[in-house]
């Protein structure tokens, strides 16, 4: 019997966990080695360290990690206090709120693509909307995507705005899912609406909340659509993001030093990802 | 006092509403204008006259009939697959006991932490491989693969929580456990279904880094590389990109609508979200 039930299920495992190893799990340990080579696809020398040194030395790749790390703290970060923002609101019984509630969510539907063109159409430093509308009210606005010291940052405040209503939605389910008798304790013992919040949305919506710190943490490290459509990592090298950089020298034909660099953001996100959910997760309270 | 209160909550809300809404809108109205009106008459508000030939151009002159069919063919079969084969998957490691569940979980959770360009150059010499450069299964594959993680993330979630007496009564019935998979297990998890779909939907529909390194060839091309290609070529044409830009998005807006109710559910429920 008990054999019987095995072989069930490795029926029901294999499809997935075989396509999973041979386009991912392979890929992955393939990169791991060329990661080490001068690579060419039809031929390859082993050159040790040399691809991660020069990624490390190197001021046109090495600002990877500085740009990145900023972005997916600004990005995560905002998107984890705006979303819970947005949600109390969103719960607070008003009306129109469940037509609110799916709006919030359109601009996640929307293709990056199409976003990063549509913002690099509105931050135009003269004609677009943005600028426009600050001089209305007689204020210089900046060159959003020109500027090489704002550049990054413009191109995460469009990630936030087009990242946010994820959030919103995950804190949004938690909420729903906290018994309504919770609150009403509260409300017998004369507590007030922010004791509700602290006492009880705060805590119960923990593990919400570790869901979007770390899917909107990770996504931040690997951002390229947005920036490759809005700004292609310019001026300069100035909001180039580790997966642009990767990109560029996959194109360059720098095979090996691509994938390098590809190493090198699996393991920062390891580094950091991992542990910030194991971290996380210990701390969730059960209801 | 209460008025008060009601006005604070609703003016950030509306605020928020505007700056969410207000994009699509432009997006939307622009699609509908001439270079004139996009750029001096009326950059902002709405057409003064709809220019429904933006569309008919748009459809007409560029490709896009071929990346919009490329897209719904692409993100079709391979959300298909990611269901079913996320449920089977997660159907062993939450309600089959067997030696090395635990392990075989967490096999599949690396995927959840895993950036998708490690693999985009040994992906795209497989791929060539395995003979399926320029065809569907050369994005159809790897869209697989890189839904199954979260997706199996989610459906684990889902049928952990479902109590075990439902299973032993259909044992004790005689059901063999294809029987307890199609007939109990999968009607349970309806709503993370939902879920799955929409998401897997919107990445596969939006994907754009795998799809510009795999795909060359024009006819094979997905709607996210046709747009940016719009955009360098065609960069004279503001209506038209717009009706483009419209066109690609409007799907996922109408799936979303479509399938909402049940996403709202599923994460109700909390395991979805719980992970």
């Amino acid at each position: 019997m008990k054999s019987t039930k095995s072989l069930y299920s490795y029926g029901f495992l294999l499809p997935a966990g075989i396509i999973f190893f041979i386009f991912f799990l392979l890929p992955t340990i393939v990169s791991f080695f060329f990661s080490m080579t001068r690579w060419t696809l039809t031929d390859w020398e082993f050159i040790g360290l040399d691809n991660f040194i020069m990624f490390f030395k190197e001021s046109s790749l090495n600002i990877g990690f500085r740009n990145t790390f900023i972005y997916a703290v600004m990005t995560s970060g905002t998107k984890v206090v705006l979303g819970l923002l947005l949600a109390v609101l969103l719960t607070s019984g008003i009306r129109s709120k469940d037509f609110l509630r799916s709006v919030v969510f359109f601009p996640t539907l929307i293709s990056t693509i199409a976003v990063g063109i549509t913002f690099s159409y509105l931050m135009h430093p003269s004609r677009g909307l943005i600028n426009t509308a600050l001089a209305a009210l007689g204020i210089q606005g900046p060159n959003w995507l020109g500027d090489p010291a704002l550049a990054i940052y413009s191109v995460g405040l469009v990630d936030i705005w087009k990242g946010v209503g994820f959030a919103t939605v995950i804190y949004i389910a938690g909420m729903m899912s906290i018994p309504a008798d919770y609150y009403e304790a509260v409300d017998i013992d004369g507590g007030n609406a922010f004791r509700k919040f602290w006492h009880i949305t705060l805590p119960l919506i923990r593990p919400a909340m570790n869901s979007v710190i770390i899917l909107s943490f990770i996504g931040g490290l690997r951002t390229f659509d947005l920036v490759w459509t809005m700004t292609k990592g310019g001026p300069g090298f100035s909001s180039d993001l580790i997966a642009s950089i990767i990109y560029k020298q996959y194109q360059g034909g720098f095979y090996g030093l691509s994938t390098a660099g590809n190493v090198i953001l699996f393991v920062i996100v390891a580094v950091l990802a991992f542990p910030l959910y194991r971290f996380l997760t210990k701390r969730e309270v059960d209801l | 006092m209460q008025r008060v209160k009601s006005f604070l909550i609703q003016v950030p809300l509306w605020l928020y509403f505007i700056i969410s809404v207000y994009p699509l809108f432009w997006m939307i109205s622009y699609s509908l204008k001439d270079n004139n009106e996009i750029f001096v008459t009326n950059p902002f508000g709405l057409p003064t006259q709809f220019r429904y030939e933006n569309y008919i151009n748009a459809w007409t002159q560029f490709n896009l009939p071929q990346y919009f069919m490329n897209s719904v063919v692409v993100s079709t079969v391979a959300t298909l697959f990611i269901v079913i084969l996320a449920l089977m998957f997660s159907f062993a490691i939450a309600r089959l006991r067997w030696r090395f569940r635990e392990a075989v979980r967490l096999y599949m959770l690396v995927g959840m932490f895993m950036p998708l360009q490690v693999i985009m150059i040994p992906l795209a010499i497989l791929v060539k491989d395995f003979h399926l450069a320029n065809t569907y299964g050369a994005l159809i594959i790897p869209y697989i693969v890189i839904g199954l993680p979260f997706s199996s993330l989610i459906f684990y979630g889902f049928m952990r929580d479902i109590p075990s007496e439902i299973e032993e009564a259909a044992c004790m019935d005689g059901a063999s456990v294809y029987r307890l998979f199609t007939k109990i297990i999968v009607p349970v998890v309806v709503p993370a279904i939902a879920t799955v779909v929409i998401f897997q939907f919107l990445n596969n529909w939006n994907e754009f880094m795998l799809a510009n390194i795999l795909i060359s060839d024009e006819s094979m091309k997905t709607l996210p590389l046709g747009l940016l290609f719009f955009q360098g070529q065609y960069s004279t044409d503001w209506g038209g990109m717009g009706a483009v830009m419209t066109i690609a998005s409007l799907p996922m807006v109408i799936i979303y609508l479509f399938f909402s109710e049940q996403v709202e559910r599923a994460m109700t429920m909390g395991s979805a979200v719980k992970g």
